[in-house]
């Protein structure tokens, strides 16, 4: 069965440069948990040469798509694409059955898109953590069904109510700019992200707008995509993709700004196979060329918070934060954008006081993934293990991130090590600390 | 899930670790040459030494063939799986087990990444040399496997300089571990032998690896050009003037524009016929002069631009683009295919003229991207591998291109070795008689060919027959044969290999070399060198020198000897840590093996991994595996420089502690030995070379180090009188050719950080067991490498005091051993009365010399001897 991307597959040259930047690699050593030996699991399926066994489709499904490899092919493959293309081929050659899989689709296509169920979710889990039923229900699992009890262990505390509430009412919500008005921003609020992650949503509009910037935050905007992309529901993931674009053109912004950077890294690549913006419908011919057109022209640029505050230059004034602090680098800022560690860095240096220790491997993935650590615990953890050892070696207090899913997946990693105190947080609320009032 | 005969290979590993699923299978079925592919029936990841024994060892008891592979971006197809063999994947095994700053080397599992270990001991000032372009991926185990090249090995050589180690898990199972840290452990050099030799002997397991210290100063030049051919002719004029960068790579327009279109772009003007990337290094000092004189060099072939890299990250960003163009080949069309050829430098443009005239030819798109200073071409022919008319073309294409390289004197690989790609191409640089001598050495250490079969050698109905010899190696292979015949051992007669070093015996015939003397090839541009083994040393010595080139050893003042001599033994010059072994030099070795059949081994080229390595058995073999005829060796400038000076200290370990400081600069020197005498007090002589800038300024930081301490510089030589600091050494730890009847010489081989105490152990030892000669002890110590020479004279009862001293000398060593302390010893001189009773004591034989301890190895030594002596057909 022809992909769509199946072309891209024959670019590679079989190097293996991209072998020791897997994670997955990384941990069991196998070819296929490679990006080549994928690529040729991908290459040998589509033309018919080999078929995909439960075993083979393993490997394919642990690829967390951290996009290390593309940082280093020289053939420029983009494995983003090419591993979204050929998944929805797979889901459509053989469809996947079975509970989990039903969980799965459930909870991307009723859940993700509608922030009501979100917030009533996260009610839900708020209730159930405060609650005390987390000991017992957690207890009940252990002797039951270890493996869920595993998925509940690693629920994260999610902040109070009050805390989690961004804006009520039905209307988007407009935050002037402090001074003299220097652009017009949209904020994008993610899904779960803008429930559980309400304060650093909080800290990204007062940064914003004590540097002079107006942020929109518009409220039919919904989730970026990328967990559908993921798993291969392309239609799903362009029909959330076409209406985020919708709704931020129509808010008339200079730019999408992303405090997260797996979904900027989404919204700023189109779906494989099509051109941003055009209709989903019919797939494209296998000789396609690869999908490289910018976003249409009335549709505001998607900018990494950071990246932002650096093209824009910070001018408010900063007063100091004695910290000592490291940097990890999410897969999705620094593969997937292209945005260097200097950005970030650059940003905190204005910050006084403050000290920036090098971790060694930050720019390796610390196996979050989305919901990956959810789905392959058995890869995401000794990927996270590597990680932790790196920050704990690092002598740091604090690790900066720009995803704050990895901020979550690595704080839950440094607390089981011994290390509770430590502090996981997203540059521009380092930022927000040290403005002045 | 797993068939007969592999049903019951489960049992010796770990669970989970042997892949079966056979879609899985499916992508280990070739490594980075995509041409050919075989799936395996199963692959067991191994993570430690003792599981590759457990799997290779089920395989010998199944007699199911194993093929070992590590990353699999080797590009010859070496870790290709062969029908019905388990792949034995090292993936797991990435642990760097030591990091020994002091000693300057690393020991590794197989599975380590190149640049990892360089990325570990960079922050200590230390690099692992070696730098395949694909070092990023690339294990050290394939390294070894292929004895791997890359942009670098201009001046540091290739894997196999670089190997000082090995433990080798052979076919049948048994681990033997090979030479080690310290240099010179004695016996044939089977760490040669293993390494290139694509798995076809055994598994490695683990590597100690030699470590460099990173240059003090570096200078990255780019020059672009119009033309493909200025290009070229830079390189040239740049070997030539006797400059050495650490590389010269070009890349042509094609290259330059799929790397610029890729994430290793690098800044290559794309209009540009070709752009060559030099790179010195060095000592600080030096590096403007050295660097002004190369930029004249490349000016004069008026280049469009050129370009000098101003901090370490435009370096790297240079250096992305060469290391990334294979890849970014894939750019081009679906599938590449690299080719490796290597030729003598001058012939570097006119072969790579025809290899684009071929292309064109065979309508194939071929691109250029080599390493120019060593002659080795890389074209990368970029075609669509679904195509059966295409892929056929550029085989043939491919073919013709090597062709065009062993046309023009050179090889049909450089540095990718042989694997199933080249095969049949073997036939075109060997003859019958020469695959069968690797062959036979191959059944003597895997007679079931159960390690990699199929790779490497082309079937035997392709072999050739041999071209008729030269008249007086025929006279000598006809004498070597009517010995044989006769049940006698063939003893090669030339100069230089001392009575005592000779295998000598009622049962040898010597069979003199004398008459066959004289260069036979000497293209001084090439910086190569071919010449019969009568040749006298000096003779040669001489000649280089007319060239203002060298091969660095210096031999004691007033001895003599003939090339086959001095190969037969092997010395180590004064200058070794620096410039390497006499066997490093070697490229080359034709000759006439003990049963009278001729062979030859190796070639004119810098860069040469098409077989085994056979020829480096050949230094310090002593004889033992045949009559050497003809010895081609590797050149190196003269340098223009020398300063030796000469410290004297009141106390030894005063001496000792300020070579181990040297050692830990970043100072390069030449030769750094610290003296102990009866006569005089305890001396540290350094000799600097290099430009004079280089040699004057690291001569001038050498006497800063000294300041403070209680020792004063008593003397300072240049030039020829420098060169006789240098002779002095080296009779200090060689015996020249007039040997008194009361002499002894005892060589110790250990870590440079253990010379002072050994050093001082040893004084003991001999002043106990043999007192009177005390007065004419003489302790010389090569700082760099580790080796201990002990010299005493004994007036009038030589005869018995070596035999009193060996015995407790050996049994020191063997403590030492014990305590897990590198070491080794040889007796390097004695009389002829008492080396009779010494060898019949000696706990190993070096195939000829007396070690005072077994060699690693040993067992498997006297095998690859016996190999050599195997009749033809028998």
């Amino acid at each position: 069965m022809r992909f769509p991307e199946y072309p891209r597959t024959l670019d590679s040259v079989h190097s293996g440069l991209c072998i020791p930047h897997c994670p997955t690699h990384g941990i069991t050593g196998r070819e296929a948990d490679s990006p080549r030996g994928r690529i040729y699991l991908m290459r040998g399926w589509s033309e018919g040469a080999l078929e995909l066994t439960p075993e083979a489709n393993r490997h394919l499904d642990q690829c967390i798509v951290c996009r290390a490899c593309e940082s280093v092919c020289p053939s420029g493959i983009s494995m983003t694409g090419m591993m979204e293309s050929f998944r929805s081929a797979r889901r459509t050659a053989s469809p996947p059955r079975g509970p989990r899989e039903a969980a799965l689709r459930f909870f991307l296509r009723h859940v993700l898109p509608r922030r009501d169920r979100i917030a009533a979710l996260t009610d839900a889990l708020e209730l159930h953590q405060r609650s005390g039923a987390r000991r017992v229900v957690g207890a009940v699992l252990g002797a039951l069904a270890p493996g869920l009890a595993r998925l509940h262990d690693m629920q994260p505390t999610v902040p109070a109510r009050r805390e989690r509430r961004l804006a009520a009412g039905p209307d988007s919500v407009t935050h002037p700019a402090e001074g003299t008005r220097r652009a017009r921003v949209g904020l994008f609020l993610g899904c779960i992200a803008s429930e559980w992650f309400a304060p650093l949503h909080r800290a990204t509009i007062r940064v914003l707008v004590k540097q002079g910037v107006e942020v929109v935050v518009p409220r039919e905007q919904t989730c970026c995509g990328a967990l559908h992309r993921h798993a291969g529901l392309l239609d799903d993931a362009a029909a959330l993709f076409d209406r985020n674009l919708r709704v931020f053109r129509e808010a008339g912004v200079d730019a999408i700004v992303v405090n997260a950077a797996g979904c900027g890294a989404a919204l700023k690549e189109p779906l494989p196979g099509r051109a941003a913006g055009a209709p989903p419908a019919t797939p494209p011919p296998a000789t396609a060329p690869p999908a490289s057109a910018a976003l249409p022209a009335a549709a505001p640029p998607v900018r990494d918070v950071s990246e932002f505050l650096h093209g824009l230059g910070l001018v408010a004034p900063m007063r100091a934060l004695p910290l000592r602090v490291t940097i990890d680098q999410p897969c999705h800022l620094v593969h997937g954008q292209r945005i260097g560690p200097e950005i970030v860095e650059g940003l905190l240096a204005r910050i006084p006081e403050l000290t920036v220790v090098p971790l060694p491997g930050s720019e390796r993935c610390c196996g979050a993934g989305g919901i990956y650590n959810l789905l392959h615990p058995e890869m995401a953890e000794p990927i996270l293990d590597e990680k932790v050892d790196a920050i704990r070696g690092s002598g740091a207090r604090v690790l900066v991130t720009s995803n704050p899913g990895c901020a979550m997946h690595i704080a839950r990693g440094l607390a089981r090590s011994g290390l509770p105190a430590f502090e996981g947080v997203h540059p521009v609320e380092l930022l927000n600390r040290a403005l002045a009032e | 899930m797993l068939a007969a005969p592999y049903t019951s290979l489960a049992a010796v590993l770990p669970q989970g670790r042997l892949v079966t699923d056979p879609a899985e299978l499916r992508v280990y079925e070739c490594d980075a040459l995509p041409v050919h592919k075989t799936a395996p029936p199963v692959v067991a990841l191994c993570a430690s030494r003792d599981e590759v024994v457990a799997v290779v060892r089920w395989c010998a008891a199944h007699a199911v063939p194993f093929v070992a592979r590590g990353a699999g971006t080797g590009l010859s197809g070496g870790a290709m799986p062969v029908p019905g063999a388990v792949l034995l994947d090292v993936n797991r095994m990435r642990r760097i087990k030591t990091i020994d700053r002091a000693n300057r080397f690393a020991v590794v599992e197989p599975g380590v990444i190149n640049l990892h270990l360089s990325q570990a001991v960079e922050p200590d000032g230390y690099i692992y040399a070696p730098d395949p372009s694909s070092q990023s991926a690339c294990t050290l185990g394939g390294n070894v496997a292929e004895n791997s090249g890359g942009p670098h090995c201009l001046k540091h050589g290739v894997t196999s300089d670089h190997v000082l180690g090995l433990e080798v898990v052979l076919p049948d199972g048994e681990v033997v571990r090979l030479g080690g840290p310290h240099a010179e452990p004695g016996g044939l050099d089977l760490v040669a032998l293993l390494t290139g030799s694509e798995g076809t002997l055994g598994v490695v397991t683990e590597i100690t690896c030699r470590l460099v210290a990173k240059p003090e100063s570096v200078r990255t030049v780019l020059a672009i050009y119009d033309s493909m051919s200025r290009a070229c002719r830079t390189v040239a004029e740049i070997t030539a003037a006797g400059i050495l960068p650490v590389a010269l790579e070009i890349l042509d327009r094609r290259t330059i524009r799929a790397v610029e279109a890729s994430v290793y772009a690098a800044g290559y003007p794309e209009n540009a016929a070709a752009v060559l990337l030099i790179e010195l290094d060095g000592f600080e000092a030096g590096m403007d002069a050295d660097e002004a004189r190369l930029l004249s060099i490349v000016r004069a072939q008026s280049p469009i631009d050129v370009r000098a890299a101003r901090d370490p990250k435009e370096r790297a960003k240079l250096w992305k683009g060469r290391k990334g163009a294979f890849g970014a080949m894939g750019r081009v069309d679906t599938d590449l295919y690299v080719l490796d050829g290597c030729v003598p430098r001058t012939r570097l443009e006119a072969t790579l003229e025809k290899v684009v005239a071929i292309a064109d030819r065979h309508g194939v798109v071929v691109s250029n991207v080599f390493h120019a200073g060593d002659g080795n071409l890389h074209p990368n022919i970029s075609y669509d591998g679904r195509d059966a008319d295409a892929t056929r073309r550029v085989l043939a294409a491919g073919e013709e291109m090597l062709r065009a390289c062993v046309d023009a004197g050179g090889t049909i690989s450089g540095e990718h070795g042989i694997g199933v790609e080249k095969r049949e191409f073997m036939t075109m640089i060997y003859d019958r008689n020469d695959l069968a001598l690797q062959v036979e050495v191959r059944d003597a250490i895997d007679p079931r060919g159960l390690a990699n079969p199929g790779k490497i050698f082309p079937a035997r109905s392709a072999w050739k027959t041999p071209f008729a010899l030269p008249p007086a190696a025929a006279e000598i292979a006809e004498r070597v044969h009517a010995a044989a015949v006769q049940g006698r051992r063939a003893v090669p007669g030339g100069e230089g290999a001392h009575a005592w070093t000779r295998a000598t015996g009622p049962d040898a015939t010597v069979v003199s070399v004398l008459g066959l003397a004289g260069v036979v090839d000497y293209e001084p541009a090439d910086f190569t060198i071919g010449v019969r083994a009568g040749t006298r040393w000096s003779e040669l010595e001489r000649l280089l020198a007319e060239h203002g080139q060298e091969i660095p050893l210096e031999l004691a003042e007033g001895e003599g000897g003939t090339v086959g001599g001095v190969l037969a033994r092997a010395p180590s010059g004064p200058r070794r840590g620096r410039t390497g072994s006499l066997g490093a030099a070697l490229l080359g070795v034709e000759g006439i093996r003990p049963n009278g059949e001729p062979f030859k081994s190796g070639g004119m080229v810098v860069k040469n991994v098409a077989g085994y390595q056979l020829w480096k058995l050949f230094a310090g073999a002593r004889g033992a595996l045949g009559v050497v005829t003809r010895a081609n060796f590797k050149l190196r400038p003269l340098p223009e420089h020398r300063i030796a000076r000469v410290a004297e200290f009141r106390v030894a370990a005063e001496a000792h502690a300020f070579a181990a400081a040297l050692r830990d600069t970043r100072l390069e020197p030449a030769a750094a030995f610290v003296i102990e005498s009866g006569e005089g007090n305890p001396k540290v002589v350094v000799v600097f070379e290099g430009n004079e800038g280089a040699a004057a300024g690291q001569s001038e930081r050498a006497r800063e180090l000294l300041a403070g301490r209680d020792a004063q510089i008593t003397g300072t030589s240049t030039g020829e009188r420098a060169v006789a600091v240098l002779r002095w050494l080296a009779g200090l730890s060689y015996p020249g050719a007039a040997l008194p009847d009361d002499l002894a010489v005892v060589r110790l081989s250990v870590l440079p950080a253990h010379l002072a105490a050994t050093s001082e152990a040893v004084g003991t030892l001999v002043a106990e067991a043999a007192p009177g000669a005390l007065p004419h002890l003489v302790r010389a110590a090569d700082a760099a490498t580790g080796l201990l020479t002990v010299r005493w004279r004994a007036p009038g009862s030589h005869d018995a005091w070596l035999p009193r001293v060996a015995p407790p000398l050996a049994a020191f060593l063997a403590l030492e051993r014990s305590r897990g302390v590198p070491i080794q010893g040889e007796i390097a001189y004695a009389p002829p009365a008492a080396a009779a009773t010494i060898a019949a004591e000696a706990a190993g034989s070096s195939v000829g010399g007396a070690l005072l301890l077994p060699v690693p190895g040993g067992t498997l030594a006297a095998r690859v001897a016996a190999a050599f002596a195997v009749p033809l057909g028998g």
